[in-house]
């Protein structure tokens, strides 16, 4: 009985520590971090209080300043009346600002802090105020990740990729966004190369998800003369990488042909089309088609 | 001197002759107080004096005027001299014995015979019980859907005969022990002779004769001189069915019948017997594999779910999908209670639920079940005590933990769930760990009559292993337990 | 009660798995083969020298047990701290597993070993639920660096100890010994899952995090619905590594009955030793 009671005793004692009410946590749904004149500038949105009614959580905003990440988070939590809670992270948007070693230091705090996980897309934005404050929960998630899927001119990056770049120093690519007309649009591939960032158009974004074997459907016009299109759907793209070569091979979907041409064709349309916007690369491209659907070939 | 002399005549009645017998008629009148219930009668025949008692509440007087009053009425005209041998040769009765001395005379006059004491010189007793029980009924707690439906009542001999038209062979054997001092109840130990060990049968015998008790009113008395381990999972199994003891019997298990009992004893057990019912040798071996595998997963989610969902909403919260966190905060936002208390309401309301139900006379049952629904379902979560997830995740572990086809299992199950909501409140997902290591040693260092609690998983046997979670059929001729018989093969 | 060869095997392969815990991403591909090969040879030549009955090697197993107990503590303490209790303090942790397995040890081989068989059941199953992130396999990441190591002698010589311990913590008790092919089975699992995270997360990723065995398990996300799993396959690890710590104690005990034969005796020396154990182990 002794046994039993000092066992008892040890347990009520030990104060359970890690003991958190779900009412208390302030679960952050996106950061932004810019860089200004040596001091971090950080803007959370946690959610606040979610309504019965309302399928969005209601969100609250909140600004801090400091020179240390790390100590600039300890002092969040003196601006909120919860505890920081960071494991439901879904987005993170960065500025023009954000260099070597700012990269640095964002990937040791998040790695060396226990309760984060690194799975949470990155983005870039010039204009981060506006996306902050008209942000709803979950809206860039999902239009990235859809984009990606439906139109393949942006890419899903998650904090694993950008570690992974930083420490094999390879380029970085990030999706990015700008807000306009009350609506927040995704504009193609920026990669962070060399220190600086450099922007890309859609086409060459296409081009870069080819690239790292990322490429899901995709859409191709191509107006041939007087208003007349050919449309392709790209349905799956493959890449291999030998010595001096790119091996690519598609499976295309002919969805209208205005213009009656045959295969041969518009291999060369599409060939040329890869060609024109081949970026970071210098080996040789060698291009596969299988193209279904098209009624013209005599 | 005087005293001990006294004394000594006075507990030396076993050994005394028979010609004392008008002291036995004195000395019953003197030790029963003159109950009300015991009945003497003297009749003479001839030459001879016969005095006939009985105890008219335990015998049935029907029997007593047609087969030993109209009998004797017809030897009022013949001249016997041997009277003694003549009733106990012509009586038609099956059981007449001859007793020797008044021990005797009061155990059989105490188990419902009659006595003719016959010119003082010889004691004869014949049975005229009365059946005071039930006749053999439905199964109260056991149910099944195929298979026999009846059950065990409280008479002896009709437990026995319902395991004897089971099991027609000679070796089914019965021991019969006189338990408890001012009871005595008759314990009989059943075992089927080639299959059972003799080491199990000789243990069982000897700790049977150690008993030194009151009284003994039902099987479950024996519990605790049978060894009944200290851990929460029950050790011996009881059952109410014929077809589950007589299926017992057949693996090698001895099987307790205690009179005036419907509940009867198999050991030893296994932690396996737990979630077999008897209905799964009568059906399809791929349903019955489907049936098990839910009981194990009803047996988990029983166990561990409140505190599951403890650990994860208070320690770990980031186990969670971000929908479900969401919905979770929506429901709590106006309940006072920290998770672990209102959980431990929950369960003790519902258990509080449970008891009642199975007390209450069923005239009142409809009334206490709506206002038990009501209470804990609606009015609590609108008044805003409760919130209805917790509502959820209680009654899915409380009705889950009622799937198991033995009623100690899910006693012991509660103390299971009780232990590791605590210790998932303290120490979150490493209480859960402490929690379940506390459980396995317990089970592990379970024996039940020497044989380990655990057998079909802990020391592998993987034949045993078709037979246990799941069910699979072999064309092979199935082995005996070999911890349990040492007669092989089934069938020859 | 015999234990039988079966539950000897698979005891060994669970507590094998305790590599994981004790510098996963130093166990390249090629220092594990060396080191099972190494181990191979050194378990062939104890069987044939018959080594166990010597004093000798128990007072080394001895000496042995009590350098390696407070290094595990230290980890295990890390690793329950990082992926399961977060902010709890590590002294309590510690305590809490002194303490259980103080009382576990008291019950006997024999219930230690059912209890290591009843759960291996449920952590097989698990572990080969684990499988489900194969989807994310790269075959990108398997370059030819995988095979080059800085250290391959000092890592050998660490995976062939390990093995070497742990074929002794199953010996002696009972006598069935463990099969040779378990020994195959356990280094071929270890090489396999050391290939499998490399598949996912590629070779910077695994030398950079510490638990990358349950890294992998954070990208498993279907539906939006079956993710976040990690906690589950971090507990089942928690079972694995707690036997290792459990059996290497036990070691401890039945090495110290052979000298001191009574039982209170022997508990009072087994709490003053955890308590050595528990106050190098902050250190």
């Amino acid at each position: 009985m002794k046994k039993y009671l000092i066992l008892i005793i040890i347990f009520f004692l030990t104060g359970c520590s890690s003991y958190i009410e779900l009412n208390d946590l302030a679960i952050i749904d996106t950061i932004s971090i810019q860089k200004e004149d040596n001091n971090y500038k950080v803007t959370i949105s946690y959610i606040e209080k979610i309504e019965e009614n309302n399928l969005n959580p209601q969100t609250k905003i909140i600004e801090a300043k400091d020179t240390n990440i790390n100590q600039l988070f300890n002092n969040l939590s003196l601006k909120i009346n919860k505890k920081i809670y960071l494991s439901h992270l879904n987005l993170l948007l960065i500025d023009d600002s954000i260099k070597n070693k700012e990269f640095k230091e964002l990937i040791n705090y998040f790695l060396n802090n226990q309760d984060t996980r690194e799975d949470f897309l990155i983005a870039y934005s010039n204009n981060i105020n506006d996306l902050m404050h008209n942000n709803k929960f979950l809206e860039i998630n999902d239009l990235v990740k859809i984009n990606h899927q439906e139109t393949s001119k942006v890419i899903y990056t998650t904090m694993y990729d950008v570690i992974k770049n930083y420490y094999e120093k390879k380029n970085i690519y990030l999706t990015n966004l700008t807000y306009q007309d009350n609506n927040t649009l995704p504009i193609g591939i920026i990669t962070f190369i060399n220190n600086n960032y450099q922007e890309l158009t859609e086409d060459q974004s296409i081009f870069i998800n080819y690239l790292l074997d990322n490429i899901d459907t995709f859409n191709y016009t191509y107006k041939c003369q007087d208003n007349n299109y050919l449309n392709l759907k790209i349905l799956k793209g493959k890449k291999q990488e030998l010595n001096n070569k790119l091996l690519i091979t598609n499976e295309i979907n002919i969805i209208s042909n205005d213009c009656h041409l045959n295969n041969q064709e518009i291999n060369k349309i599409f060939n040329e089309y890869l060609e024109d916007n081949k970026i970071y690369t210098n080996k040789t491209l060698n291009i596969n088609n299988t193209i279904r659907g098209n009624y013209e070939n005599k | 001197m005087f005293t001990f002399f006294y004394l000594y005549n006075f507990f030396s009645f076993n050994n005394t002759n028979i010609g004392d017998t008008m002291n036995y008629l004195e000395l019953l009148k003197k030790e029963s107080n003159n109950s009300s219930d015991y009945v003497y009668k003297t009749i003479r025949l001839n030459n001879h004096i016969l005095n006939i008692i009985n105890i008219e509440t335990i015998t049935s007087s029907n029997d007593i005027n047609n087969f030993i009053l109209k009998r004797i009425s017809f030897l009022s005209d013949l001249k016997i001299t041997d009277l003694e041998n003549y009733l106990y040769n012509y009586l038609p009765a099956v059981s007449i014995t001859k007793l020797k001395d008044y021990q005797e005379l009061k155990n059989k006059l105490l188990n419902g015979f009659t006595i003719l004491i016959i010119d003082d010189t010889s004691i004869l007793s014949i049975e005229t019980r009365k059946d005071l029980t039930r006749g053999v009924s439905e199964a109260d707690y056991e149910k099944t859907i195929i298979g026999p439906k009846d059950a065990f009542i409280e008479h002896f001999n009709t437990n026995l005969g319902l395991i004897r038209r089971r099991i027609k062979d000679i070796n089914l054997q019965v021991i019969d022990y006189e338990l408890g001092v001012y009871t005595k109840t008759k314990v009989g130990i059943i075992y089927v002779n080639g299959i059972v060990k003799e080491s199990l049968v000789k243990e069982v015998k000897k700790k049977l004769e150690n008993i030194n008790i009151d009284g003994i009113i039902d099987s479950g008395y024996l519990r605790k001189y049978l060894n009944q381990s200290k851990s929460l999972f029950p050790s011996l199994k009881s059952t109410e069915r014929p077809d589950v003891a007589s299926q017992a019997l057949l693996e090698g298990k001895i099987v307790i019948l205690t009179d005036n009992s419907p509940d009867v004893l198999i050991l030893p057990t296994f932690f396996v017997d737990y979630f077999h019912a008897s209905d799964d040798y009568y059906q399809k071996p791929i349903n019955i594999s489907f049936i098990r595998i839910i009981r194990l997963i009803a047996f988990l989610i029983a166990c561990f779910l409140p505190a599951f969902y403890v650990c994860i909403t208070t320690h770990n919260p980031e186990a969670m999908p971000i929908n479900l966190l969401l919905s979770f905060t929506k429901q709590r936002q106006s309940v006072p209670f920290p998770a672990f208390l209102e959980a431990i309401l929950m369960i003790i309301a519902f258990e509080i639920l449970r008891e009642s139900d199975i007390r209450i006379p069923s005239s009142l049952g409809t009334a206490v079940s709506i206002l038990g629904g009501l209470v804990l379902g609606d009015a609590a979560v609108s008044a805003g005590i409760v919130s209805p997830i917790m509502i959820i995740v209680v009654a899915i572990s409380a009705i889950s933990g009622l799937l198991m086809p033995s009623i100690e299992a899910i006693n012991s199950i509660r103390w299971y769930r009780f232990i590791l909501i605590i210790l998932a409140s303290i120490f979150g997902g490493f209480g859960i760990f402490l929690g379940t290591i506390l459980i396995l040693a317990n089970l592990a260092e379970m024996k039940s009559q020497g044989v380990d609690y655990l057998y079909p998983f802990a020391p592998i046997n993987f034949e045993e292993l078709k037979d246990s979670v799941v069910k699979i059929s072999s064309k092979k001729a199935k082995k005996r337990n070999p911890l349990l018989s040492n007669n092989k093969i089934r069938g020859v | 009660m015999k234990i039988n060869k079966i539950e000897v095997n698979i005891t060994f392969l669970i507590l094998s798995l305790s590599v994981f815990l004790l510098n996963f991403s130093n166990f390249t591909p090629l220092a594990i083969i060396f080191g099972f090969l190494l181990s191979f040879f050194l378990i062939l030549l104890t069987e044939k020298l018959n080594l166990t009955k010597y004093k000798l090697t128990n007072i080394c197993l001895l000496i042995i047990s009590l350098i390696i107990l407070p290094i595990y503590l230290n980890k295990l303490t890390y690793f329950i701290s990082n992926n399961i209790l977060k902010d709890y303090s590590g002294i309590v942790i510690s305590i809490l597993l002194l303490i259980s397995s103080l009382f576990l040890i008291k019950k006997g081989y024999h219930t230690i070993i059912k209890v290591v068989l009843l759960s291996s059941y449920f952590i097989i199953l698990i572990l080969l639920l684990g499988l489900l992130s194969s989807i994310y396999l790269k075959i990108d990441n398997f370059t030819i660096n995988i095979l080059k190591d800085n250290n391959l002698f000092r890592n050998t010589l660490l995976y062939s100890f390990l093995i070497y311990y742990t074929y002794f913590l199953t010996y002696g008790e009972s006598s069935s010994l463990v099969n040779k092919k378990t020994l195959l089975i356990s280094s071929c699992c270890h090489l396999l899952s050391y290939l499998f995270i490399i598949g996912i997360l590629g070779l910077t990723l695994t030398n950079l995090y510490e638990y990358a065995y349950i890294v992998i398990y954070k990208k498993i996300n279907f539906l939006n619905f079956i993710e976040r799993i990690e906690f589950m396959f971090a507990i089942n690890y928690l079972f694995c590594f707690y036997y290792f710590f459990l059996f290497s104690f036990y070691k401890v005990k039945s090495i110290l009955k052979k000298v001191i034969k009574k039982d209170k005796l022997l508990t009072l020396t087994l709490v003053i030793l955890s308590i050595i154990i528990f106050t190098i182990s902050i250190l």
